[in-house]
């Protein structure tokens, strides 16, 4: 992959606050869509509350409204994304979705308003990581909804990427890391998804199927992390999965044994996606650069959206130290010849 | 001793001495009336620490006998480290088993159905890992069969879901129902426990709920009801347990202090058969009045979530 020259392209200071008494600490992590010859980012913004103190943004279902709950200075603030306090989690922050324009793919002019913004139980925390998905002119939004409950995936359907019909959970927490196929395969609906299995397991990415897009089934393993690589200790998907010549291509996330994320690129068959082809044993992106290593979480480059212009170069949009949105290009033939 | 639960006098009612191939427990069992006998599918641990389920009859619903082979073992690569606690619920006729499937992928539900207790057909997984503990509601709502079932979260206590279907085989809807309460009995996990059973005020829930203590995890039973028309519904959750673990071997065996039922079955003279299994090691049974399980749910209740 080659950095596109001037990373970051978006950063906290180009994004207004939702609120007068918030602060914006990351943008990142976006899902990525072209409409009509634009580059349309969904980013996710995630913000505080200006000041000192130990504050957890938690939307409450009831009011309607963000409430600041506060914390003693006993609680556990050691991962900075997390307050454990009384055996509960909170987040430090609350991430909404905020839409980013570009007619060049570059220089992108973002909203000055949420997008998508917490509306109920199971987003109380934020929302986070969208992936959009474009099938027989329907935008398939899916991200993270962080609650009490876990951290589910929930599903947003659009016809026009304005306006937004939420549908509520599709994989129940903790699922996260969820791509929808852009295309229906014999049929049906497909999806990569990352459940979390506990002590017998490592994070894995799963294959799942659906008639409906909103009942989903038939689940099965097909990436787990390799010990010893760049991915030995987690998996999971990136992009929606790109068609190819050659099969599926897919961008996924892999984590060292360091914490560190890096990007990798694996096929997947065409007609029988649960069938792995080719899946690259170095990563094509790894945290390197200033912007990658130190941020709000360092050592992060983390994909939700990636897109394949016409010239066959694939433009992926990534999230750097969980800060930033930064912007790596490649000739996919190039990351195809790897696999 | 429980208020609402009578042990029966010859608890424990099956034992490993009981199964006529090595085992080393017997435990976590699926009951279910068939033919005007009680069908008992249980889970034991082999010798080498992994488990199958086992089949046992019995006319009474207190004695039983081990049929001669295992019913279920471990099918392909989801299932290699066994399978685990049944529950069975009958649906149209049929009889649905949901286990737990262990593997180096994690711990999921599997779906199995038969019509006779002697072939079994494996339908899907039908969960993703981890989870366990998934109980099916008797009757469909509409066109939607429903269960409870407990995912896994790393970020908080685990609780009680609903999901819905169609077809049994793909799963969406789901919602919360009911949390673990703070320094409550139930405050460590909750997980569903026996199929609901329907009474004339709601569908009566037995769960299981957890406790940490100094001395290792304590697993007793409680009470819930959910709405007759709408199961993520629930009416009341009665505060107190109805079952802990008292007698010896209750306390005493392959996990101690674990009181762990998987099938509750209701009788015509109000009162249910309760099974459970204790300390991960033996099969016991007791009986309840179904009322006063479901005035339980009512009265002190506590806030589901």
């Amino acid at each position: 992959m080659r950095r596109y020259c001037c990373n970051p392209i978006i950063t906290p200071a180009d994004v207004i606050p939702s609120r007068e008494d918030f602060e914006v600490i990351g943008v990142f992590n976006a899902g990525a869509v072209e409409i009509e010859g634009r580059t349309l980012l969904l980013l996710r913004v995630a913000e505080r509350p200006i000041g000192e103190g130990v504050v957890a943004p938690v939307f409450n279902s009831d009011t309607g409204l963000v409430e600041l709950m506060q914390f003693s200075q006993d609680a556990d603030v050691s991962d900075p994304r997390i307050i454990k306090d009384g055996g509960q989690y909170y987040i430090t922050s609350i991430s909404h979705l905020r839409r980013a324009w570009s007619s060049d793919g570059v220089v992108f002019s973002v909203e000055d308003v949420p997008a998508l913004y917490p509306s109920n139980k199971y987003e109380e925390y934020g929302i986070e990581d969208p992936r959009i998905t474009y099938i027989d002119e329907k935008y398939y939004v899916n991200y993270t909804g962080v609650s009490r409950y876990g951290a589910g995936t929930m599903l947003a359907i659009s016809d026009n990427m304005l306006s937004f019909g939420k549908k509520g959970i599709i994989f129940a927490p903790d699922n996260r890391d969820v791509a929808i196929f852009p295309e229906k395969i014999n049929g049906r609906y497909y999806a990569l998804h990352r459940p979390s299995p506990g002590m017998l397991s490592k994070p894995s990415i799963w294959l799942a199927s659906s008639e409906n897009m909103l009942d989903w089934g038939h689940h099965e393993c097909i990436m787990m992390p390799r010990s010893g690589f760049w991915d030995g200790e987690k998996v999971g998907g990136g992009a929606p999965p790109i068609r190819t010549a050659d099969g599926w291509l897919i961008i996924y996330h892999g984590v060292d044994s360091e914490d560190s994320y890096s990007l990798g690129a694996a096929l997947l068959d065409h007609d029988d996606p649960s069938k792995v082809i080719g899946r690259s044993s170095k990563p094509i992106l790894l945290p390197c650069e200033p912007y990658e290593v130190s941020g709000f979480y360092g050592k992060v480059t983390f994909t939700d959206g990636a897109i394949l212009r016409v010239d066959g170069r694939l433009d992926i949009y990534y999230g750097a130290a969980d800060e930033t949105i930064c912007l790596a290009q490649a000739d996919i033939n190039e990351i195809l010849s790897i696999l | 001793m429980s208020c609402f639960v009578k042990r029966y006098s010859g608890n424990p009612i099956l034992t490993k001495d009981d199964v006529p191939y090595p085992v080393a427990t017997v435990h976590n069992a699926a009951v279910v009336k068939y033919n005007g006998k009680y069908i008992m599918i249980f889970r034991s641990h082999c010798l080498n620490g992994r488990s199958i389920l086992g089949i046992a009859e019995s006319d009474d619903g207190f004695k039983f006998k081990v049929a001669d082979e295992p019913f279920m073992s471990s099918g392909d690569e989801y299932e290699e480290y066994g399978v685990e606690d049944p529950r069975i619920s009958c649906i149209d006729g049929e009889y649905l088993i949901t286990y737990s499937a262990y593997s180096r992928y994690g711990v999921r539900i599997g779906l199995a159905k038969t019509l006779d207790f002697k072939s079994i057909e494996r339908v899907a997984f039908i969960t993703q890992p981890d989870l366990r503990n998934v109980t099916l509601f008797p009757e469909k709502f509409g066109d939607y069969y429903v269960r409870l079932d407990r995912p896994h979260t790393e970020l908080t206590k685990w609780s009680m879901w609903v999901s819905y279907s169609k077809d049994l085989i793909h799963w969406g809807q789901s919602r919360v129902v009911m949390k673990p309460l703070v320094y409550h009995w139930d405050e460590m996990k909750i997980g569903p426990g026996a199929p609901p059973i329907k009474t004339s005020r709601g569908w009566l829930n037995i769960y299981h709920g957890v406790f940490d203590t100094m001395a290792g995890a304590v697993y007793r039973m409680g009470v819930a009801l959910h709405d007759l028309d709408d199961p993520a519904k629930i009416l009341g959750v009665g505060d107190s347990w109805i079952l802990e673990p008292e007698d010896q071997w209750e306390r005493v065996g392959y996990v101690p202090n674990v009181v762990f039922s998987c099938a509750a079955i209701p009788e015509d003279d109000g009162t249910l058969k309760l099974y459970w299994g204790a300390a991960d090691t033996v099969m016991c049974v007791g009986t309840a009045v179904i009322e006063e399980l479901v005035d339980h749910c009512f009265n002190d209740s506590r806030e589901p979530l």
